[in-house]
């Protein structure tokens, strides 16, 4: 195909033929041409190169628009912000098996010692003694003293209460 | 073609359907009027081919934020006149000699134009051409084979028209002189 040019008009002529009147008498006229269907293939190889160049705006205007790259911006510091408030108000909770004797001991009373002392209270207190006892450490002798009937297996043995009465 | 004006181009290029479509329209329309543009500044096909086709990927790339305001056809000469600029920059360095122009690679490039077609006097005209500074060449080639109007130069090369007329009629002189001396 050779060079496109517009039909020459008149005032480009007259603009020449006072300044530069050689220049004005060249006729102006296609001087190149291209390969044969050079333009008829051209899109083509500027699609393909668009593909190679940039695949990924194929997706298309959602995916390059600036609201669509503001919420998944927004998205991605909303997610590290709520990470990071579970990452240090984190519990560390260690496994079992790393517990030695006393701490194993420590979490079990601290998991059953409502339970336990609720027990304790209906079993060991008559309302009367309960009456009677003013401060912990009255409570503490008080358990003590009826300490070994629970440390005896309650499946074998009858009931405190009963046993003291 | 011109059933598919630049506002239709646009809005087709915008939803994703019809993105490739409207991309492809939008080369078919301006390939002929970037490619000549282009080859008048650089001369060698194959240079013009490579420079066209970055044109138009650089164009792919920048029609999301294009907002029309200078017309579509302003903006793809704009990026044009760029590219072919920056490519005779890059060239003239990598001729590694900084008093010598790269006027004589590109009149060696015509003399073997197997695709130049014009007679002697045609040849003598694109001799006289590439004498002249790039951006008064530019003026030149838009203004004489491309017959764009000043104002429209210089929405294309952000310059003032006083300035675009008076770059056109230096070389309109200049021209004229090596048309009398060769």
């Amino acid at each position: 195909m050779s060079e496109t040019m517009q039909k020459p008009r008149d005032h480009i002529r007259e603009e020449l033929e006072n300044d530069a009147p050689l220049l004005s008498a060249i006729e102006r006229k296609p001087a190149f041409e291209t390969p044969e269907d050079y333009f008829e293939y051209l899109p083509q190889q500027i699609q393909q190169r668009v593909l190679e160049t940039n695949p990924q705006r194929l997706w298309g205007p959602l995916w390059v628009s600036r609201s669509f790259k503001l919420a998944l911006g927004f998205s991605f510091a909303l997610m590290f912000i709520l990470s990071s408030l579970l990452w240090f108000t984190r519990t560390e909770v260690a496994p079992i098996w790393s517990l030695n004797e006393d701490e194993l001991f420590d979490q079990f009373f601290a998991l059953v010692s409502e339970y336990h002392t609720a027990d304790f209270y209906d079993l060991v207190l008559d309302d009367e003694a309960y009456l009677q006892i003013d401060s912990d450490t009255e409570l503490d002798d008080y358990l003590f003293e009826y300490a070994d009937y629970y440390m005896i297996d309650p499946f074998e043995t009858e009931d405190p209460i009963e046993h003291e009465l | 073609m011109d059933a598919y004006p630049d506002e239709k181009l646009l809005a087709l290029f915008r939803q994703s359907e019809s993105r490739n479509y409207a991309f492809n329209l939008m080369v078919r329309k301006y390939q002929q009027r970037v490619y000549w543009h282009v080859k008048r500044l650089v001369i060698d096909h194959d240079d013009t081919n490579d420079i066209v086709q970055e044109i138009f990927i650089k164009a792919w790339g920048g029609l999301d934020q294009f907002r029309a305001d200078s017309g579509l056809f302003t903006w793809l000469y704009r990026i044009a006149t760029n590219e072919s600029l920056s490519f005779l920059r890059k060239k003239q360095r990598r001729i590694f000699l900084p008093w010598q122009d790269v006027e004589p690679s590109l009149a060696a490039s015509l003399q073997a134009d197997p695709y130049f077609k014009g007679d002697d006097i045609q040849k003598k005209l694109q001799l006289a051409i590439l004498t002249l500074p790039d951006k008064q060449r530019v003026v030149f080639n838009m203004r004489y084979f491309d017959e764009l109007k000043y104002e429209e130069m210089s929405k294309i090369l952000e310059t003032s028209e006083g300035a675009l007329k008076a770059s056109y009629h230096h070389a309109v002189k200049k021209i004229e002189k090596y048309l009398e001396t060769y």
